[in-house]
């Protein structure tokens, strides 16, 4: 039981209240994690120290203090940069097929898995036959 | 000085190609001499590949910068402990280390595969010299760490600023000996295929032996990196799916998959063919790190050892690979399994599900990290495959894993009914409930937070149902709780030591998840004397100091850390400026207690004496460090005793049955 005690108690390092942080912030912070820094790459803005990630962060909540859509804010930054900049591919074009491909490899090892298992199942019923 | 590095260097090429003829010869003549022979010669290369790093880090340390590696890569500022971190900093050096650790340790596996597997050990050795020379050759012929300059510079270029830190001096050795440490259980398996002995299976307890040592040195590797990131790197985070990362996760999960899959050979003589793809793959894995690592085609922020011949390991991947597997077909027909999948309701089944789970995981990493090459060579388009990408795929599919873990050991093996499984989930699923139960009070509401504490709980309930059990029939026989427990644990060190590690990972999913999910940041603009609050926490900051050192200027920022009214402590996070590198290096203070870490970092120190901070707030992220030590205990408990005798057992039954019918 006091296994579970600890465990509960550790959670509540999460449950702090953050009152004092906006929507809009967070809305910000979310954002910076999905552009990337274009000169430093692999880094999002968020997360680079670089200059223009400075500057990058500052037009980021401009634009959000001016009412744009997380699309529109990511759209601006595309036309300026190129697709190269959002940290995940889009999910049309060739960027789909980023996204299709772990699920096709999912079903496809859910079938493997399935597979195997009736295959050496079965070696067993043959065997038995024997 | 360096001339005899040199030499050795050369020695150990000649000596190293000896072995492996010799070796291959005494394993395909049977000859006791020659073997012998090639043991012996094997043993010397370590010392030779010992001097040659002594001579270099001698070098490093009268900063002798003749030498070209020392010049570029040290300067008379650099303290001489240092010597050994910029050893390993650039490409040459860390070739070299890689050889000379590598060296080492394979010695020590001929020493007792010799003893253990006596008709195989020659053919590993000569794997490992094959491996070994690959090396040296580049050392010699390409990346030459020990090569001269025709001018002596007055002072060297300086180590890398981002190098200078604690964790420095045990990540960069841990991660590379553990990726090519891979090559000794990789040995192992080639050597038993190529002796034609996959039919017994000798070699399951060597394989395993290495297969986890290699997979220890991994996970330290992987550990003491996220917590360099973490410390050094200024962001607050630990992991961000960076290609020299995922290069290093990718033999890790599949070194993961082959220490779990090897124990179902061990006890049921199953998924012999399995085992040896797996180790295989994890090799080739390996190698295709190495080639990311050292310039490859992928942008990254770990290219201290960048050079232009990646291509070469990619090369010799191709190579290995197709060998790997022209072996492997020739010797398919000994690797039938002996025994038989009886259940899809058994710990045999989830074991083969947790593998394909595991390299799917890394099939998909690979996935992501090659993406872009894909898509600027037939689009022309450049597209980022970035954290949030993997934290979306890679995410769930790890959750499962997790889950996986916690059903796996309650199962037992060959079959179980569907009634008794659900028995043995009730306690675990009771814990996961209470769990969501206080997620839900807490106000904690993020649904894959949930699940990722769920899945948590029904880990960490079945491991604990199983101790409490064990400990509760030995308490009955009237030993004391404590005792019992330790008694308990050292009956089957493998499996008792195998739910610790189990254990720590849990911890580290619990820190994952919360730190991903419930981390707060903020970027808070300060003049001196001005405080600011975040949570229960408030922060007072003090001023800034500038120290000149030689090769770096320093501010550091000095603040009050308050929690509730109470002082707590002085914080000095600093942001270090290289001019020599053009490099800015900032590092955070960070307050840390079981339950989150206070984290400030130092974004800019402007000119009218306002400062940008960056305050974040993670949550249970000390649980990832505390969870090393522990699974480090955890994987040496379950390798310290040999049990070969009494897993003999069942195989042997087999076999006889087979022979009979």
């Amino acid at each position: 039981m006091s296994y579970i005690f600890l465990l509960v108690f550790f959670l509540i390092g999460c449950s702090e209240n953050f009152q004092d942080i906006e929507p809009q912030e967070l809305r910000v912070i979310s954002l910076n994690k999905e552009i990337m820094c274009p000169v430093c790459p692999g880094e999002s803005i968020d997360q680079s120290q670089n200059d223009l990630a400075v500057q990058m962060r500052f037009i980021v909540s401009k634009l959000v203090d001016e009412g744009k859509s997380d699309e529109e804010i990511k759209e601006y930054f595309v036309q300026r940069y190129g697709e190269v900049v959002l940290m995940e591919p889009s999910r049309n074009g060739l960027g789909l097929i980023a996204w299709t491909v772990p699920w096709i490899a999912f079903i496809f090892t859910i079938f493997m898995v399935v597979f195997f298992i009736r295959k050496m199942s079965s070696t067993n019923h043959s065997r038995e036959v024997e | 000085m360096v001339e005899i590095g040199q030499i050795s260097l050369i020695t150990s090429f000649i000596v190293v190609t000896y072995t492996s003829i010799i070796g291959f010869a005494g394993g395909i003549l049977n000859g006791r001499d020659l073997a012998q022979s090639a043991r012996w010669g094997f043993y010397s290369i370590p010392i030779l590949l010992i001097v040659a790093t002594i001579t270099l880090i001698y070098s490093f340390v009268t900063n002798d910068f003749s030498v070209k590696y020392v010049a570029e890569n040290s300067n008379l500022a650099m303290p001489s402990a240092y010597a050994w971190v910029a050893f390993y900093s650039g490409n040459e050096g860390s070739l070299l280390y890689i050889a000379a650790a590598f060296s080492i340790m394979s010695s020590l596996s001929v020493l007792i595969l010799n003893k253990k597997l006596p008709y195989t050990a020659p053919y590993a050795l000569g794997v490992m010299s094959l491996v070994l020379m690959f090396f040296i050759a580049v050392l010699l012929f390409l990346a030459n760490p020990l090569e001269q300059l025709p001018i002596v510079p007055d002072d060297g270029k300086g180590i890398n600023p981002l190098l200078i830190h604690f964790g420095m001096f045990i990540h960069p050795p841990f991660q590379m000996l553990g990726l090519i440490s891979v090559a000794i259980p990789f040995s192992v398996c080639i050597a038993t295929l190529l002796s034609g002995r996959g039919s017994r299976d000798e070699w399951v307890d060597q394989g395993r032996l290495w297969g986890m040592i290699s997979w220890l040195l991994l996970t330290i590797g992987l550990i003491l990196g996220g917590w360099w990131a973490y410390t050094i790197l200024g962001w607050g985070g630990y992991w961000a799916w960076d290609p020299v990362e995922n290069s290093a996760l990718m033999p890790w999960l599949a070194m993961t998959a082959f220490v779990h899959s090897i124990m179902v050979q061990k006890r049921r003589g199953l998924f012999r063919m399995w085992n040896m793809i797996l180790i295989i793959t994890a090799f080739t894995m390996a190698q295709l790190g190495m080639f990311i690592n050292r310039g490859g085609p992928v942008p990254s922020v770990h290219s201290f050892a960048e050079s232009t011949m990646g291509w070469v390991f990619l090369g010799v991947m191709a190579v290995t690979l197709f060998l790997s597997i022209i072996i492997f077909v020739f010797r398919f027909d000994t690797l039938k399994s002996r025994g038989v999948l009886e259940s899809p309701i058994s710990r045999e089944a989830v074991f083969l599900s947790q593998n394909a789970l595991f390299l799917l995981i890394a099939f998909v990493t690979l996935w992501g990290t090659i993406f872009p090459i894909f898509s600027e060579t037939f689009d022309e388009t450049t597209m980022t495959i970035g954290q949030p990408f993997f934290n979306k795929v890679n995410g769930p599919l790890m959750l499962l894993l997790i889950f996986l873990m916690g059903i796996g050991p309650l199962l037992p093996w060959r079959k179980a009914s569907l009634a008794s499984v659900l028995k043995m989930l009730t306690f675990p699923l009771i814990l996961s409930a209470l769990i969501i139960l206080v997620c839900l009070i807490l106000g904690l509401t993020k649904i894959w937070a949930i699940f990722g504490f769920f899945t948590c709980g029904i880990a960490l309930g079945g491991i604990l149902q199983e101790w409490f059990r064990g400990t509760k029939s030995r308490v009955k026989r009237g030993d004391k709780i404590i005792l019992s427990f330790i008694r308990l644990i050292n009956s089957n060190r493998p499996r008792y030591g195998g739910y610790i590690v189990h254990v720590s990972i849990i911890m580290l999913a619990m820190g994952i998840t919360a730190s991903s999910f419930y981390d707060v940041q903020k970027d808070v603009v300060m003049t001196v004397g001005e405080s600011h609050s975040i949570g229960n926490y408030t922060f007072k900051y003090l001023g800034v100091s500038e120290e000149i050192f030689p090769d770096r200027v320093e501010e550091t920022a000095k603040f009050e850390l308050w929690s509730k009214g109470e002082f707590i402590e002085y914080l000095y996070p600093y942001r270090a400026f290289y001019p020599e590198f053009r490099l800015s290096a900032t590092r955070g203070a960070i307050h840390s207690n079981l339950l989150r870490d206070f984290y400030l970092v130092p974004s800019d120190f402007k000119e009218d004496g306002q400062a940008i901070f960056r305050v974040l707030i993670n949550p249970m992220v000390s649980w990832m460090w505390i969870s090393g030590p522990i699974l480090i205990f955890g994987t040496i408990l379950s390798l310290s005793v040999r049990r070969s005798k009494k897993i003999k057992l069942p195989i042997a039954n087999n076999l006889f049955v087979s022979r009979s019918s």
